[in-house]
């Protein structure tokens, strides 16, 4: 089965840099990307994003419904800009070259085409990091540097048990499926899918009350073993810095500064060739 | 010392008191046993230990407990927890951390105990449960037993003086049970810690010794006496705990049962000439009956294979089942046996159609069950699960136990209504009720939903759980 968040052990550069230094890279990549429409810096964010993703040793079959899912998003996102605002790219680069007519007497313009392809390039950009750190890193330690960064930690912990309970709930949800099914319920390929659809109802009820079940019994636990007696906790699998994880933040620092920079420079955030 | 005195205690969202007049002085380094029904008040005593009684759970109570002397009315929970150490029943989401290392070190994060100290305890305490091999798996890819040296390493690094196991057998196989009472005894032993047991499988907790065994029945202490006394006295039976096989083998036998027979344990017991005779003439006296029936074949399994493909949760292949051939008589009742991951309930999985096998063929009367869709086959096959949560669907039991019959959709609402009545009149429930409210029959209330007409076989998981 796909899971959504799932993290995949293996022996890669990638893993062994701490759950903070990926958070801390995420959110500094994330922000470059987003700084800057600036098309040389987001070709260029791609193509290392990619070569990060190969150091990985994540394959694409691993997140393949991610990524499908995610490339649903980007064309919806793109098509929707366009058919709201299909002039857009003219008011942005302040030049307008017009490629074909279109309705109401606008026109499909290469600088429209060439805002698309930089958002094109944005998503590009940020998916494979993000991939890369949902895969790359475990549950706990995310928690630990959610914490580590200023998160307070029952938050921290609490996003983390829910990242964790992902795979836990889509089990559950496959065997609840099968036991009413067993009760008479038809969910297989043998009735119209409306039908199948109205049969997963059945499925919600004891679904809710297992979840509500298991919240209880893991607060319990938790409660018993003194989660939340003080204002701090240590982790476990927390680890110290080291020389890689500096170097990374440093590199995702720059990448940031480089982003700043090129839109201070040239007093605006956009660049065509045009221009 | 835990005493509680003319103590009582009432669920804020109930009108009755679920514990009533409870007197019970537990001694530091006690070794006891509470026993009793479900429903007896037994996890509301364990919560009043733990303090989830009063600190997450709200009600009214009367009398007084005191630990050390202290109302645990006046502390909190975390005060709480560091004399008492629960394990908790439901072994698979009591796990907090996501490795096992993580889990024992859960407590001491929460105490915020830094390095090296954090890695040196966890290390030490992994040792005495002996799981020190296991420290990077998730709990969840243990065997039972191991997941209970985990839960019992989680509460110990603590250094609770108090250890309070709620019924440490559920889920675990005889032979498991036995390793996992002689740790707790090991464990009492070296450490010299209070042991609290919650536990009606009586001969597999006295399969090592305990002090005391407390008898709760309707929220009140029946009896609080030494376990030699209690086999003696016939009380178990009467409140419906089973009392250890070899005990009702001497009743049958018209051995009288004594205190001073010690009956604890086979290791102790000590029977007069006479009894053994007794029991030696009750034994040539039974015959096995066997009775040669009218067979008339009703599932034909043949080569049946099944394999577990591997997937992230589970690093290789698991062939389950493997050349299963067996026949099914019409009208026969049938057991399957065998331990914890035996394949008992991925039988049944298979029989089903919830997962589809390998190679072999699975014959019911004269259709091919391998056509058929989950539904389909339930037509035939009434399947109980072990889970009675995933099962029931409905608000009202009525609904529940007429969900089968709706949905097959060839009766009347008035030929339902009148086949369901006849059902719950037969095995005494209202349907009137809410299927929630019932906790402990929850079980029953499936397997009620299962007799409708049509029905070639009864499948029950772990009916006794």
């Amino acid at each position: 089965m796909q899971n959504l968040f799932n993290y995949i052990a293996r022996k890669s550069p990638i893993h062994e840099l701490t759950g903070a230094t990926k958070l801390v890279c995420l959110i500094l990549w994330t922000f470059a990307t987003m700084m800057t429409y600036d098309t040389r810096i987001l070709i260029a964010l791609p193509i290392i994003a990619f070569i990060l993703f190969g150091i990985s040793k994540i394959r694409l079959s691993d997140v393949k419904f991610m990524l499908g899912f995610t490339l649903v998003f980007m064309v919806l996102n793109n098509i929707l800009v366009f058919l709201f605002s299909p002039e857009h790219g003219v008011g942005l680069y302040g030049t307008c070259h017009q490629l074909l007519p279109l309705w109401g007497g606008k026109y499909l313009t290469a600088e429209q085409l060439w805002y698309h392809l930089n958002l094109v390039l944005k998503y590009m950009s940020s998916i494979p990091i993000i991939l890369l750190f949902v895969c790359t890193t475990q549950p706990s330690e995310f928690a630990a540097s959610l914490n580590k960064i200023g998160v307070k930690y029952s938050i921290a912990y609490s996003v983390s048990l829910a990242l964790r309970y992902i795979p836990d709930i889509q089990k559950e949800y496959s065997e609840i499926s099968k036991a009413q099914q067993a009760r008479g319920v038809e969910m297989s390929k043998k009735v119209s899918l409306v039908k199948r659809l109205k049969a997963a109802s059945s499925i919600l009820i004891p679904m809710i009350i297992m979840s509500m079940d298991r919240i209880e019994t893991i607060s319990n636990a938790m409660e018993l073993r003194g989660f939340g007696k003080n204002k701090k906790r240590t982790w476990y699998m927390a680890r110290p810095f080291t020389a890689k994880d500096i170097l990374s933040m440093v590199f995702c620092g720059l990448l940031l500064v480089l982003s700043i920079w090129s839109n201070v420079s040239r007093g605006t955030r956009f660049w065509s060739p045009w221009m | 010392m835990i005493e509680f005195k003319n103590f009582g205690f009432k669920y804020n969202a109930q009108v009755d008191y679920t514990l009533r007049d409870i007197n019970l002085k537990i001694n530091p380094g006690e070794k006891i046993l509470i026993a009793g029904p479900s429903g007896c008040g037994k996890s509301t005593l364990i919560h009043c230990l733990n303090g989830l009684i009063p600190f997450s759970l709200e009600g009214e109570r009367e009398g007084s407990l005191t630990m050390d002397g202290k109302d645990t009315w006046d502390m909190s929970i975390f005060e709480m927890s560091k004399k008492v150490g629960t394990v908790l029943q439901d072994q698979d989401s009591q796990f907090i951390g996501l490795t096992v290392a993580e889990d024992l070190a859960f407590a001491l994060e929460n105490d915020a105990v830094g390095e090296p100290e954090l890695h040196d305890r966890v290390a030490e305490i992994a040792d005495v449960v002996n799981i020190s091999s296991h420290l990077l798996h998730s709990p969840q890819e243990l065997s039972g037993g191991q997941k209970q040296r985990v839960s019992l390493g989680g509460v110990m690094i603590d250094d609770v003086d108090t250890l309070l196991f709620d019924e440490p057998l559920a889920n675990l196989d005889p032979e498991t049970g036995k390793k996992a009472i002689e740790l707790i005894d090991e464990i009492h032993k070296k450490t010299g810690d209070t042991v609290i047991i919650v536990e009606h499988r009586l001969e597999d907790v006295l399969w090592r010794p305990v002090d005391r065994i407390i008898l709760m029945e309707k929220g009140r202490i029946t009896a609080d006496t030494t376990p030699d006394e209690l086999l003696a006295s016939g009380m178990l039976k009467a409140a419906g705990i089973r009392e250890p096989l070899y005990v009702t083998a001497l009743k049958y036998a018209g051995v009288d049962i004594t205190p001073e027979k010690k009956s604890a344990s086979l290791d102790t017991i000590d029977l007069t000439d006479d009894d053994k005779k007794k029991v030696r003439d009750w034994f040539n006296e039974g015959k096995t009956e066997t009775e040669e029936k009218n067979k008339e074949n009703i599932l034909t399994v043949r080569d049946l294979n099944f394999t577990y493909r591997s997937d992230r949760s589970q690093a290789e292949d698991f062939h389950a089942l493997r050349d299963i051939d067996f026949d099914l008589y019409k009208g026969e009742m049938m057991a399957v046996v065998g331990r914890n991951g035996a394949g008992k309930s991925t039988f049944s999985k298979v029989i089903c159609g919830f997962e589809t096998p390998d190679t072999g063929s699975m014959i019911l009367g004269d259709i091919d069950l391998s056509t058929l869709s989950i539904k389909e086959r339930a037509d035939h096959i009434g399947y109980i699960m072990q889970n009675p949560n995933q099962m029931i669907s409905k608000t009202m039991i009525f609904d529940e136990v007429a969900m089968g019959l709706r949905n097959k959709g060839t009766m009347t609402e008035e030929e339902i209504e009148e086949r369901v009545n006849d059902t719950l009149i037969r095995t005494e429930k209202e349907g009137d009720h809410s299927c929630h409210h019932v906790h402990g029959a929850r079980d029953n209330d499936t397997g009620r939903a299962h007799c409708r007409p049509g029905l070639q076989a009864l499948y029950r998981d772990h009916g006794v759980p």
